[in-house]
Order: structure tokens, then sequence, then C-alpha cells
């Protein structure tokens, strides 16, 4: 039996623990969660405070620290984040995006400098061209799996834990690939899109690019982002020494991508060695795949989703090329060309979704720091923060595309009109699709990934069907306006998703949020 | 023949899939019926006369393609799908979509412990019986490559149309054989040839009317097929039974419409039955379309084979080729002024007989060569298979890179390797 003094100060003690857990308590159902993550089952709530179960108490405990005068919380009596590191994390946002943007622009420039260098020989193009597409939607999926599941592991200092979650990701990305690969064969001889011999090649290459893909995706788990760019650089040297050494520009690039995806495999196990900060291995019990899989289904299709999305209005431009006009399957070179500099200046812009994203998170975090307001406070300065975000993405890009474009078209002299106003279509298109990705991954942010996946399913829907029927319609250079409108609606409908979650659900969104 | 038998049963198992069998399960059987057929039926007239809607103004947009094709199936239980959940469209979505995955994680979950799918020996034996029916059907009915009808060749024409792209083309038979041709990869006269016996009751009534072209097989089929569904319907068990009926109905207006115009083109003839060509004819017009896809080619035949090459341009009436050729084909000197390399001559050497049904059928698809009537009348028809093959024996006696591609006791195909033209 327990005295009432004792029974007072277990309580006081209790509704300290609760306090410093969650300074901002939204209701007492929160209350009497916390109070079970403590420890606390029904019974001992009967034994120890009188109360009839843990609804009760959270009731009483709610009402108690709702009582207390309103005490800002240490961290927030200082108005600058937790986070003081802006200049780092912007370095950081910006390495990451040139980890594609460099490569991607490294081969732009040599397609222009040396256009027999990488002139592949017969009709080799196109099928290459699709496996490079293909392979990125393929394993696009599998990457954001593996880079959210390794780094959520990472995080928690269980680098065993990440290899062995990374590895099943891993080998069931290898069997979607191959899989893939053998559905791609059976379509393209069954419809007779290519010839034998380019099918066998478009194979080789997609399976060799969904493995680079996918090592890059576990190259850039801890952060480390050199892994990739030397991975890329080593490929890079090894078509520059096939070429040179008399090799066509098929052969050199067949064994770049090969000494590229062996670069990137010799780094793998490297990745998830201890440092000597993490915990020491131990018989942690995995969970079940099945549900490991289920929760990570709505990065698995946001991956995927986001690499169909771009790549949409390439497809419906050289699908529409070879209807129209009997052509092989391929894209006409001023929408190449043009869309090619548009893709540069995104690859460029990611760093401000990138760096939007974490500026985001940091200050959601820490507005979460601050005592819980009733009268719609939180609910603005999200707001803020989410508009705020938005602008820096779209002040990053604006600039980005102009010195982009006024380089081009200095570097570029005597290319068609045709190119330029396809550069600023697909600039649009990319801008909306920037301001998008940033909304879907506050959504991500907020808890809410399957509204960024309904976003993006949307905006791919209207960027096929809005590209794939103009480009047959009236000509192919019109599958731009598809990317337009589909990245449009996922801008649209990603925004009024992120506003809907900080005004009806922002406080439960929240309170499981980041 | 094997190679045909099977050819049709690949024909026909992909019409069986895509038009009932996928659609069928998309929408599911109403609970209280224990039998598949009628909605097995019933999905396959929605998913008709989905594609007699939809794939003119495809074609007309270049849209048709394998990928539009492969969607043919979905159309009409999404569209049902639609209907059905108005109003809460996303929750269903939503609930589809949880349901679907977690049946897939359940079966990776359990795939090891779960018991092997056994056929049972009934449904085996279902199975295998239905396909020797079919296999008899297509024996017995489809043996010939050549059309019975001269207006099957105006919907070989259609098919071509809609399949090239760029004309919206109203056809029912030549809709459904676009979208089958696209799925099944094969040749559209291949597809018209096997599609006519899986219509054959309505085949059957059309014949015994003297109408007998695809587009009337069609229309008889789906009144037949209407029928059936009504006396579903009277059963009760699920008012879309009613719905099925009326598609049908829809079908056999269509498809009537359809016959009905070619009928009124040709001045209220209707299209009797009867052979306008020999059987080895459109099969070699095929195999030099497949063996020379990679290199220029063209045939110099009677019109029929115009619609069988798709291509236009690799085409030359034989009448024209008589009037242009015939006075020098003897001088050693002289060259075909034609851009293909390879140019082959279809002539008969005993001309072929055209039933007189078939005779005063006009086809539009013949109208438009030159001097049509040519091919269709006896004497006419003799006379110029004379003079074609006259033609080619003295150009082949005085030229070299010429010899007989094909050669049977009623048709010479002659090949002859022309230069290509100087630049």
């Amino acid at each position: 039996m327990i005295d009432g003094g004792s029974r007072e100060r277990a309580l006081d003690e209790l509704t300290s623990a609760v306090e410093r857990t969650r300074p901002r308590l939204i209701d007492s159902w929160e209350t009497a969660a916390l109070i079970e993550s403590l420890g606390y089952t029904d019974a001992r709530i009967r034994r120890e405070f009188g109360f009839s179960d843990t609804a009760a108490l959270g009731a009483h405990v709610f009402d108690t620290l709702g009582r207390k005068p309103v005490t800002p919380a240490p961290l927030a009596s200082t108005s600058a984040p937790p986070d003081r590191r802006p200049l780092l994390e912007l370095a950081n946002s910006i390495g990451a995006s040139l980890v594609y943007a460099l490569p991607w622009l490294i081969t732009f420039i040599a397609e222009r400098l040396r256009p027999d260098a990488m002139r592949l020989p017969g009709s080799a193009g196109p099928p290459l061209s699709l496996a490079l597409m293909l392979s990125l939607i393929v394993s696009g999926g599998v990457i954001q799996a593996i880079s959210r599941r390794g780094q959520f592991y990472i995080g928690f200092r269980q680098p065993g834990l990440a290899a062995l979650v990374t590895g099943y990701l891993l080998r069931l990305g290898a069997m979607v690939a191959v899989a893939a690969a053998a559905v791609g064969l059976f379509t393209g001889w069954y419809f007779n899109l290519f010839a034998w011999p380019y099918l066998v090649l478009w194979a080789d290459e997609f399976l060799l690019l969904c493995a680079l893909w996918m090592m890059c995706g576990v190259l850039a788990i801890r952060e480390e982002y050199w892994r990739v760019p030397l991975a890329f650089a080593l490929g890079g040297l090894s078509f520059v020494a096939v070429h040179a050494s008399g090799g066509d520009a098929l052969l050199a690039q067949m064994i770049g991508a090969a000494a590229a995806v062996l670069a990137a495999a010799i780094q793998v196990p490297r990745v998830f060695v201890h440092t000597g900060f993490e915990e020491q291995p131990s018989m942690v019990p995995l969970p079940r795949m099945t549900v490991l899989l289920y929760r990570i289904l709505p990065f698995f299709w946001y991956g995927t989703l986001y690499f169909c999305f771009l790549f949409a209005d390439r497809f419906a431009a050289s699908a529409s090329v070879s209807a129209l006009t009997g052509a092989p399957f391929g894209l006409r070179p001023q929408y190449k060309l043009g869309m090619d500099l548009a893709l540069l200046t995104f690859l460029f812009a990611s760093a401000a979704v990138e760096y939007g994203n974490i500026r985001f998170t940091h200050r959601l975090r820490w507005a979460m720091r601050e005592p819980f307001e009733r009268d719609g406070a939180f609910e603005r300065r999200v707001i803020r923060i989410h508009l705020r975000v938005l602008g820096l993405v779209i002040g990053g890009f604006i600039p980005l595309s102009a010195i982009i474009g006024a380089l081009a078209r200095r570097l570029l002299p005597g290319q068609p009109e045709t190119v330029w106003t396809t550069l600023a279509i697909g600039d649009v298109g990319y801008l909306l699709l920037a301001v998008g990705l940033a909304n879907a991954l506050a959504l991500f942010s907020l808890n809410r990934p399957w509204s960024a996946v309904r976003a993006l399913t949307a905006g791919l829907a209207v960027n096929v069907t809005v590209g794939y029927v103009l480009s047959h319609m009236v000509s192919p250079y019109f599958a731009a306006a598809g990317l337009v409108a589909g990245a449009f609606v996922l801008a649209l409908q990603s925004a009024v998703a992120v506003r809907r979650t900080i005004r009806h659900a922002g406080d439960h969104a929240v309170s499981s949020a980041v | 023949m094997i190679i045909d038998l099977l050819l049709g049963l690949w024909i026909a198992a992909i019409a069986v899939l895509v038009f009932a069998i996928i659609p069928a399960l998309a929408m599911g059987r109403p609970a209280g019926r224990a039998s598949w057929w009628p909605d097995m039926l019933g999905a396959a007239v929605w998913t008709v006369l989905t594609v007699i809607i939809l794939v003119p103004p495809l074609a007309r947009l270049h849209l048709l393609n394998w990928v539009t094709a492969l969607m043919a199936p979905l159309a009409s239980p999404a569209c049902l799908w639609l209907c059905r959940h108005r109003g809460a469209l996303s929750r269903a979505f939503r609930a589809l979509c949880r349901r679907s995955t977690l049946r897939i994680l359940m079966w990776i979950e359990h795939r090891r412990s779960a018991p092997p799918i056994v056929f049972s020996a009934r449904f085996a034996g279902s199975a295998v019986l239905a396909l020797v029916a079919v296999a008899f059907l297509l024996w017995t009915t489809a043996r010939e490559l050549r059309f019975s009808s001269p207006a099957d060749y105006d919907v070989l024409a259609h098919t071509n149309a809609l399949l090239a792209g760029g004309h919206a083309v109203f056809d029912p038979a030549a809709s459904v054989a676009a979208v089958v041709t696209r799925l099944a990869a094969v040749d559209p006269m291949q597809t018209l040839r096997f599609l006519k016996p899986l219509t054959v009751p309505g085949s059957i009534v059309a014949f015994g009317l003297q109408t007998s072209s695809l587009n009337a097989a069609f229309g008889w089929t789906a009144i037949i097929a209407a029928v059936l569904l009504s006396l579903v319907a009277l059963g009760g068990v699920h008012r879309r039974d009613g719905w099925h009926g009326l598609a049908a109905c829809a079908i056999a207006m269509l498809s009537f419409s359809a016959a009905n115009r070619a009928a009124a083109r040709a001045d209220g003839v209707m299209g009797r039955g009867g052979y306008v060509e020999y059987d080895a004819a459109p099969r070699q017009a095929l195999r030099i379309a497949r063996d020379f896809a990679d290199r220029p080619w063209m045939i110099v035949a009677p019109p029929e084979q115009r619609v069988e090459v798709a291509d236009p341009h690799r085409f030359m009436a034989l009448a024209d080729f008589v009037r242009r050729f015939g006075d020098r084909a003897g001088d050693r000197r002289f060259r075909f002024a034609l851009p293909g390399r390879d140019l082959f001559v279809f002539v008969e050497r005993n001309p072929l007989s055209v039933d007189p049904g078939a005779a005063l059928t006009p086809a539009r698809y013949s109208s438009t060569a030159a001097g049509y009537g040519l091919y269709r009348m006896p004497n006419a028809r003799a006379r110029l298979e004379a003079l074609a093959l006259d033609l080619c024996e003295r150009y082949r006696r005085t030229h070299a890179r010429t010899s007989v591609y094909y050669e049977d006791a009623n048709l010479r195909i002659y090949r002859f390797q022309t230069l290509a033209p100087q630049r």
C-alpha cells in the first residue's frame, strides 16, 4: 500500500517526466500514450496513483500541465534555430546535387565538343537511350528505399543492420531488374521494336546501369559524397582509355559503365564499416521483411514515379517521331538539346530543393520544441516556414536557369529558335517540378508520404496524357507541354496537401513528423 | 498446315484473352451466379463496343499502337469501376491499392508454405476440349488464307489504314482486327482470316442471307449475343445483364451500318461470297513482305495484293505493268523504270474463274486500281494474264538476274532484280 505523500510525489515525478519528454502536449490522448510509453500499465497506475486507467491519468496530467504557466523551454529561449551550420548544409546540398549534375554536364560538353567520340555505331542510340531511362525508372524506387532505410539504421548507429537491410533491398532490386530486362527483351522481340543484336545490347546496358544506380544509392547512405564521383570518374577514365586505344564509342561506353559498377561495388562494404562511434554489433532481431517492404512502399513508389515523371516527355516525343514519320524511336535533335539544357538547370537547382528540405526539417523541429499554443500561431509559423522554403527553391532556380540559358546561347551559336523555345518551356516545367518536389519532401517530413505519392501520380498521369496526345496530334515538340501541365498539377496538388496537413491535421501530423 | 493451325490458335487465344477473359476477370462475377459464360460474353460485348468506338479517333491521332492496344481490354472494366464507385473514387482506389499490396505481401510471406496450384482434372479436361474444338473449327473453316468475300478485302484495307494511322475509318470489324493484329503481332490478313471462324454463328446467318462480309457476320453474332444476354437478364441475377444486351444491340447496329454503307457504295448489290484470287497469291505476297523486309521490293499483281502488302508504294497493278512495258520487254537494252530492286510479277498460268456473284460485287479496294473489271471478267482476265506471261517470258529470255520465285499449277511468280536508280 502506498501512502498519500509518496503517491503525490510519484505523480509529480511522472508529470515532470511527461513534460520533459513532450513540452507541447496536444491532448489527453497523447498524454496517455506518453505515460504508457514510460512503462505504466493500467494495473500499475491503479496501484501507484489510484486512477482507473491510463486515459484517466492522461487527462489528469494534461490538465495539470495545461494549468501550469507557460515557460519557454531552455532551447526556445534563443531565437536562433538549433542548427547553426547553414553554410555547411548548403555546401552539403550543393555537393549532393553536383554528384549527378557534374557527370551530366561533362557528358553534355563532351557531346558538343567531340560529337564523333560520343557517336554510337549503327542504330545503337535509341536502345541505349531507352536503357538509360528505363534503368533509372526501374531502380529509382529501390534507390529511394535503400537510401531511406540505410540512413535510418545508420542514424541509429547500427551499420550492421543497415548492411543487412540494404543487402536485402539490393537483392530485391537485382531480381526486379533481371525480371524487367526479361520482360523488356520479350516485349522488344514480340512487338518487333528493335533487331535482336540491339535488344541484347539494350538488356546488357540496362542491367549494368541498374546495378550502377543501386550501388550509387548505397554509397550515398552515409552522405560521403566523394564516393559516387569517384566511381563515375573511374568509369570516365576507362571510357577515355578504351576510346584512345581505338575502341568505338559503344565499346568504350560499355566498359566505362562496367568499370563504374566495379568501382562502386568495391566501395560498398566500406559504407557499413564501424567507425568506432557506433554501437557494437548486437543481435537485434530484424523486422519481418514483408513489414519492412510495406513501410518503404511510399518511398519506393516516390522514386519510381519521380523518374517516370522526369522522362515521360522524352518517351512521348520519341514515340511520336516514330508514329508520325516512321523514323526510328528517338528524339528530334533540337528538342533533345533544349530539354538537356533544361534538365541541366534542374539538376543544379536540385541543391536548392535539398537545402530547402533540410531547412524545413530543422525549423519544423525547432518550432515543435516550443510550448503548444491554441490560437493557431504554430500553424502560421509552419506555413511561413513552408513558404520560405518555396521561395528558396524558386529563388535558386530562376537565376540558375538564366545563367545556363545565357551561357548556352553564347556557347552554342547558330542553333535554331526551336531549341531556345524548348529550353524556355522545359525550364518552366522543371521549375514547377522543383516546387512540387520541395512540397513532396515537406510532406515526407510531415509524415504524409502517401500524399506526396498521390500528387506525383496525378502529375505523372497528366504529363503522360497531355504530352502523349499533343505530341502525336500536333508535333513531337508538344511533349514539353505535358511536362509543364503535369508539373503544374504536381506543384498545385502537393502544395494543397501540405497546407491541408498543416491546417487540418497540423498538430497530429506534426506531432509524429520529422 | 500445322503452322497455320498454330497461328490460328495463337490469334484465337489472344482474341479470347483480350476481349473476354481479362475483361471478365476485371469486372468480376456477380454473387449468385454459378456460371462464368454470361459475364465472359458481356465483357466481350463491352470490350468490342469500346474498341469500335475508340479505335477510329485513336488511329486518326496516330495513337493506335501496342501500348494503347494493350489498354483495350481494361477500358470497359475501368469505366464500370468508375461508374460503380462514383462519388468515392479516391477511397475506393486507396482500398484497391491497399488490398492488392497486402495480397502481394502475404504471398511473399507465405509463398514457401502455400500449397501448389493444382488444376482439377475437370478443368484440364475442359481446357483440352475447348482447344480441340477451336482447332477443329479453324481446320474446317479457315484453311485458306484468301478471303471468301470481296467485301473482306475492304475490311483488310481499312485495317491497314487504321494501323498506319492518320485516318479515322469507321469499320467495326477493321477496328477489332487492328487491335488483335497489334497484340498478336501478326499480319492483319491472318487476323481477319481467323476472326471469321470466331464469329461463326453470325457467319452462318450472314452466309444464309447472302451477305457474307465480316461486318455482317459481326452484326449477326452480336444479335445472337443480345438474345442470349437478354435471356440471362430475365433471370434477374444482376442489373448489369440488361446493359450487356443493350451493348450487343449497339454493336449489331454499328456493324450493320458499316455493312450497309459498303452495300450502298455498291449500288445496293449486297456482297456475295466468292474467291477473287488463288490461295497461293496472298501467301506468297506475305512471304515476300516478310523475307524482303530490309530491302526495297515491289510486286506486280491483281489489285487484291495491293491491300495485302499494306504499303501501296510497293504495288503495281498487273494491267498497268502490261500496258507500260508490254511492247519493250524483249529489248535487251530495256530496263524496268521502277524504284524497287526486286520486282515480283504474279502471273496466273490458269486464269482464275471468278464466281459471278463475287464478280458483280464492286469492292472499294479494287475500284482504286485502274480497270478492275479486267480482273473479274473471265475473258478479260485470261487475256491480261496471257499478255503478262508473254511479257515476263520475253524479258526472262533477254535479260540476266531473272528467276521464277514461286510456281505451282496455277500461279507463277517471276523475280526480276532491277538495278537501283542512278543518283
